[in-house]
């Protein structure tokens, strides 16, 4: 057999459908004649380092036309206010529209757009004529879909999670938006969460904890009712258990390391190398800990609270 | 050790394609032999772990190897080189749902065929099977 071609397959299909629009969308533009190959892979090249402002995120979002956005374009010249600031007042967005808006904007599908826009190869109005052309020729409706999907994890849990500015706020908000779209992809598609809370003290019937290890330590966890459990081991498992016997509780500390592990991975995304310890279940625990997370996920079959600290969850 | 025989023996031993699971869960053990659809007779065998993957290994000596990264007792990628060790030309595809860079890195200098992020899309999972039978 010899050498081996080795492919990372999952993750080759991750960054494919990252760029994927970028690239299909910067085909489509040369099949009509709006480009030619020479520009699109100049534009390519420039787009990697381009972020996507507002304006062309509610072109594409269909929450507002080219002509608003030249016309908050055109006030921003007198008004000292950002341009999601004068689209509300304008009556253009509303402010969770805005939010949903601001929680997508590294979308990096749309940075071909903006590069357009940025370079002076087209304008706000070609830009949103050759978007409306290309959705109607390439069914877009499911990345669409996604987009909106994501930005609603993230913007719920930006309003609902206040952690008094602890420095390590944005590495919560990024685990808890991950730990939600799990829950919703996995165990229960209608789900709330509420303020989060700071415990110190907590009885749980069961607890399932993980550590994630490496320059800095982050205990994570959830803990709930031992009927909430056993529902939610069913779900993951795809079994239909009746208590919370071995294989149970192995599909809820699968189902954390499973969340863990991508959110590793995302780490490694940034250059952050960490790693997990073997996830571990206890039986009538009472935390007591100092300063510990808590942020209640209610599923259709009870709550369960995610918990998460730098400090040890004992 | 503990190994499971899910297709039939009925029938002659050497046609069936022969598939170690090496995870510490046994919610993925499961779910894996329920995603993989393909068109062959496969014989599942089941490690907990990457000790109790290597022995079943020797003793086996499956078609290919799905194997987990973090166990306890010996890990995926020390079983990984140990049964590159013993069978340079073993197929094994790492399972993980840790795909870092480091990982990744320490699969391939290891000898490991592909490398699939759980959760696994079943398409994919099975295209993957399907390269190395």
């Amino acid at each position: 057999m010899g050498c081996k071609e080795f492919k990372y397959s999952s993750f080759e299909v991750y960054i494919s459908e990252v760029i994927m629009f970028s690239v299909f969308f910067g085909q489509y533009l040369l099949n009509e004649g709006a480009l030619n190959r020479e520009d699109l892979n100049r534009l390519l090249d420039i787009s990697k380092k381009t972020r996507v402002k507002l304006g062309v995120l509610a072109i594409n979002s269909g929450l507002m036309t080219a002509d608003n956005v030249n016309r908050v374009n055109q006030l921003q010249t007198k008004i000292d206010k950002r341009f999601g600031q004068i689209s509300i007042d304008e009556g253009f967005l509303t402010e969770p529209e805005l939010g949903i808006l601001l929680s997508v904007q590294d979308s990096e599908h749309l940075k071909l757009s903006q590069t357009l826009i940025d370079q002076h190869i087209m304008s706000y109005e070609e830009v949103e004529s050759y978007l409306k052309k290309y959705k109607s020729t390439f069914s877009l409706s499911d990345e669409a879909f996604e987009d909106l999907r994501d930005g609603k994890a993230r913007t719920i849990i930006n309003a609902y999670l206040n952690f008094d500015n602890d420095a390590f706020s944005d590495l919560y908000k990024e685990y808890i938006t991950l730990f939600y779209k799990n829950v919703v992809r996995f165990i229960d598609s209608n789900i709330r969460i509420d303020h989060v809370e700071i415990i110190e003290s907590k009885q749980y019937d069961y607890i399932i904890k993980q550590d994630i290890i490496g320059h800095k330590r982050i205990y994570t966890g959830f803990g709930a009712k031992t009927e909430t459990l056993v529902k939610f081991a069913s779900q993951y498992a795809d079994e239909s258990f009746h208590s919370l016997d071995d294989y149970a509780q192995d599909a809820l500390g699968e189902f954390l390391n499973l969340n863990n592990g991508l959110y590793l991975v995302n780490l490694s995304d940034y250059g952050v190398d960490m790693d997990l310890e073997i996830q571990t279940i206890q039986k009538n625990h009472l935390i007591e800990s100092n300063k510990v997370y808590c942020i209640p996920f209610f599923t259709t079959f009870g709550r369960v609270d995610l918990l998460l600290s730098l400090n040890p969850i004992v | 050790m503990c190994y499971n025989i899910i297709s039939s023996l009925m029938g002659g031993v050497s046609n069936i394609l022969k598939i170690l699971i090496c995870d510490d869960s046994i919610t993925i053990r499961k779910k894996l032999q329920g995603a993989i659809n393909i068109d062959k007779e496969i014989e599942f065998i089941e490690a907990k772990n990457g000790q109790e993957a290597f022995e079943l290994y020797k003793e086996k000596k499956p078609n290919v190897v799905f194997m987990d990264i973090i166990m306890p007792e010996k890990d995926g990628i020390e079983a990984l080189t140990d049964i590159m060790n013993f069978d340079s030309e073993a197929i094994v595809i790492m399972l993980s749902s840790v795909g870092t860079k480091k990982n990744l890195k320490d699969a391939l200098q290891s000898g490991a065929s592909d490398f699939i992020q759980k959760p696994w899309d079943v398409k994919n999972l099975n295209t993957v099977l399907l390269k190395y039978i």
